[in-house]
């Protein structure tokens, strides 16, 4: 059955990452990334490779649950490098790559165990806002994902009762054949459908009554003000990419 | 069909579960949330499969290594009425949900409708419910369509989940009285779980209480209920009608008998304060 | 002094006619159990007060009269609990889901990060406040619903059908804090076909059809044998005792209490 436990969730402890701003550790995403993809020399690699691996240590989040991610896209990394041989790609190249990859996998991870996905989209909002000129929906946006973020789990757990349900009058998704996966998908969807209908209503009721207004400003009493650390942090991201481009130009 | 749990394990869910259900028998199994009741009732059907050790239903045996054609074989045998009534209908017609399961059972076709019409009876539904979207029903109706959708293909053994929680009265006086009935003229083993334990005192003979996992006490109602103690001891609350017997002999050292009716219950006082 | 005045309510609903001229007073301060049939209207009518369906007619909640201008003040002052705990978590923490309230109203933080300890005491529910509330067991659930309701004091409370899937322990934490904030000037409204739950209350009021069938102190409504049975509602089973034993001149009124009961029988 679907296990809601494979997605990189939040993972809460106490330390230094879980308590920067969720604003500052998009920016150091979109940071990272660009450096990543600019970086193509190996030692680079592995020096942020191995900078990764500390600040995965400074998380405080258990080295197991970064392995559970890694794990779990072991057939995507299958995938790339049987690709790249077969286009010719020497082993040098696909070591890169491959390290690459699950250097970003390990970073985008430290994101999403040290954060809880409403803190998520709230950094999401912020990364967004200044597209509020074009008028485009930044909080309702933000909102949208905070509640698929917070519903994934919820609605992993009725698939799977209903999926029971099934299996016990004689389709069993699991153990059929084409024909009755497909009978058993179909039949999913109808209760799922039924069901989020209902849920979407009272949630928004629920909401409603609790004086959620999309327009009005709100605390976000979880959420940490900017702090020294956060300042500190995106600074090496900026200093760090850097000084990779200035080496880049300067060769 | 008699079903025999020989020292099944699951995960931390399930330890080292070793009773027997006998044939035949209305039998509760009631305990805290999370105490593992579910679990233990879907691996009656085959929906969980044991970590260790393996039950036995009739001739069935499930274990961590079974087959799929026995399976359902297995669940052509035991009707599962899920607490949530609403997650276990998949098709827009009354007619549809009550026939799907018979459909993939592979009912003969000419004898579907005569078992539909059956199995709405049963529930003390009318047939004009055949052709009525089973998503507008109200609760109580809803809870019947499931029973009724199981009992469609006739299983030996029924399990249900909590079926009373959030029902109103008068469907829960008629689910008693289909309980009754499903007893009496088809002798079908019948096990429910529930935490209302007043709703099990008036229907079944024998009752299994869990804890983390564990069977922790188990015998006739009586014996297991009369236990207030124990039972809260594991969040269990004891019907008032045995509260009652236990408290006025506790108070007064009367000892008024256990009853499973409040007019027997006041025959008894009226006895006794004389 | 009312918490609740309701005047000439009339709400149709698919061409029916749910509520037509409909009265009710809720008094301040009391526990008021609104019992009914399903289909009897009860649900509608607390969508009504909080505003989630528009009907005509004069409602005054807390002194306010209920219009779109005065609905966000009034959901202010009145907590709700409904029934599909799942269906009303929005966070991923209990302690966030305590919080949405207040944050809602713009509260400052650390008088938020207060309060949450303060309700999260007085319900037992430390413990729970970093876990993922779906993973939370009924009881527990609904305390949780129950503290996000309460946190920002309400006057008034409504539970709908909210008592109905929880197990003992949760539930007599429930009914004692609930107890106690109706001791400090709360009104409780409890709506419910489980008349087990008229113990706790003072009043009653039974609804069928969109109208009042019965309404007054609880001694005075629970008598009433036959109506309930003609609703098909089962009265408490304490009620049935004192009824029946009233009928055999063994106790002369309703007792609600077991042990008071016993000891009344055999003096």
């Amino acid at each position: 059955m679907l296990n809601s436990m494979a997605i990189g969730r939040y993972y809460k402890a106490e330390s230094k990452i879980h308590d920067m701003n969720p604003f500052a550790k998009l920016i150091c995403i979109i940071l990272f990334v660009a450096l990543s993809m600019i970086s193509n020399d190996i030692k680079l690699n592995l020096t942020i490779s191995i900078i990764v691996i500390l600040v995965m240590g400074l998380s405080h989040v258990p080295l197991r649950l970064y392995y559970k991610t890694i794990f779990g896209m072991r057939l995507l990394i299958i995938f790339i490098i049987i690709i790249n041989f077969l286009i010719g790609a020497n082993y040098i190249e696909i070591t890169l790559l491959v390290l690459r990859l699950i250097t970003l996998v390990l970073y985008t991870s430290i994101l999403t165990l040290t954060t809880p996905p409403s803190e998520i989209a709230y950094g999401l909002e912020q990364l967004l806002s200044p597209l509020k000129i074009i008028k485009l929906p930044v909080s309702k946006l933000a909102l949208s994902i905070s509640l698929a973020l917070r519903f994934i789990p919820t609605i992993i757990d009725q698939s799977n009762r209903i999926l029971k349900a099934q299996a016990s009058r004689g389709i069993d998704f699991q153990n059929s054949d084409i024909k009755g996966k497909l009978v058993a998908v179909k039949s999913l969807l109808l209760p799922m459908f039924v069901l989020s209908f209902k849920r979407a209503e009272d949630l928004g009721e629920a909401m409603e009554v609790r004086l959620y207004n999309i327009d009005k400003p709100r605390t976000n009493y979880r959420v940490n003000r900017w702090r020294f650390f956060d300042t500190y942090i995106v600074v090496m991201h900026l200093a760090m990419l850097t000084v990779v481009i200035a080496r880049m130009i300067i060769k | 069909m008699e079903i025999k749990f020989n020292d099944v394990s699951y995960k931390t869910i399930l330890k080292n579960i070793d009773i027997k259900f006998l044939d035949g028998q209305i039998i509760g199994l009631t305990g805290s949330s999370g105490s593992g009741k579910t679990t233990l009732v879907e691996m009656i059907d085959a929906l969980v499969l044991p970590t260790s050790g393996n039950v036995l239903i009739g001739n069935y045996k499930v274990d961590n290594k079974v087959k799929l054609k026995n399976i359902n074989d297995l669940r052509f045998n035991v009707g599962l009425v899920f607490e949530n009534s609403e997650e276990q209908i998949f098709n827009t017609t009354v007619y549809n949900e009550i026939s799907f399961g018979m459909r993939y059972f592979k009912y003969k076709t000419d004898q579907i409708e005569k078992h539909v019409k059956d199995s709405l009876n049963m529930v003390g539904l009318s047939e004009d419910y055949m052709h009525k979207n089973p998503f507008n029903l109200s609760h109580g109706e809803t809870k019947k369509l499931a029973i009724a959708s199981v009992l469609a293909f006739n299983p030996e053994i029924l399990i249900l989940d909590e079926p009373v929680v959030a029902l109103d009265n008068r469907s829960k006086k008629n689910l008693i009285k289909i309980i009754r009935a499903l007893k009496a003229r088809y002798n079908k083993t019948i096990i429910i779980v529930s935490q209302d334990t007043d709703f099990l005192h008036k229907v079944v003979d024998y009752v299994f209480v869990m804890a983390d996992g564990q069977i922790v006490m188990e015998g006739t109602k009586y014996d297991v209920f009369a236990k207030e103690a124990e039972l809260l001891n594991y969040n269990v609350k004891t019907p008032q009608l045995i509260a009652f017997s236990n408290l006025v002999l506790a108070k007064k050292g009367i000892k008024i008998g256990y009853r499973d009716e409040i007019n027997d219950l006041i025959k008894d006082v009226y006895r006794y304060v004389k | 002094m009312n918490a609740i005045m309701i005047r000439d309510l009339c709400f149709k609903y698919d061409d029916k006619m749910i509520f037509d001229h409909f009265n009710l007073d809720i008094k301040k301060g009391s526990w008021a159990t609104i019992a009914g049939p399903n289909g009897s209207g009860k649900s509608t009518l607390v969508k009504i007060l909080l505003g989630l369906l528009k009907s005509e007619g004069t409602i005054i909640i807390n002194e306010l009269t209920l219009t779109h201008v005065t609905i966000e003040h009034i959901r202010e002052s009145v907590g709700v609990v409904f029934d599909n705990p799942d269906n009303q978590f929005v966070s991923e923490t209990v302690a966030d889901e305590i919080a949405f309230k207040l944050e809602n109203l713009g509260v400052e933080k650390a008088k938020i990060r207060q309060d949450i300890m303060d309700i999260a005491n007085l319900l037992d529910i430390k413990h729970l406040l970093n876990k993922e509330p779906h993973k939370l067991n009924n009881g527990e659930k609904q305390l949780v619903i129950l503290a996000s309701a309460l946190i920002n004091k309400p006057k008034v409370l409504i539970l709908d059908e909210a008592l109905s899937r929880i197990d003992i322990i949760s539930r007599e934490i429930i009914l004692k804090v609930l107890a106690d904030y109706q001791s400090a000037g709360m009104t409780i409204i409890n709506i419910t076909h489980n008349l087990e739950d008229t113990i706790y209350s003072d009043d009653v009021v039974v609804l069928n059809d969109g109208q009042i069938v019965l309404n007054g102190s609880k001694e005075e409504v629970l008598v009433n044998e036959k109506i309930f049975s003609d609703l098909g509602l089962e009265l408490p089973f304490m009620v049935q005792l004192s009824l029946k034993l009233k009928f055999y001149n063994l106790v002369d009124k309703l007792i609600f209490n077991m042990e008071e009961m016993v000891d009344l029988l055999w003096k």
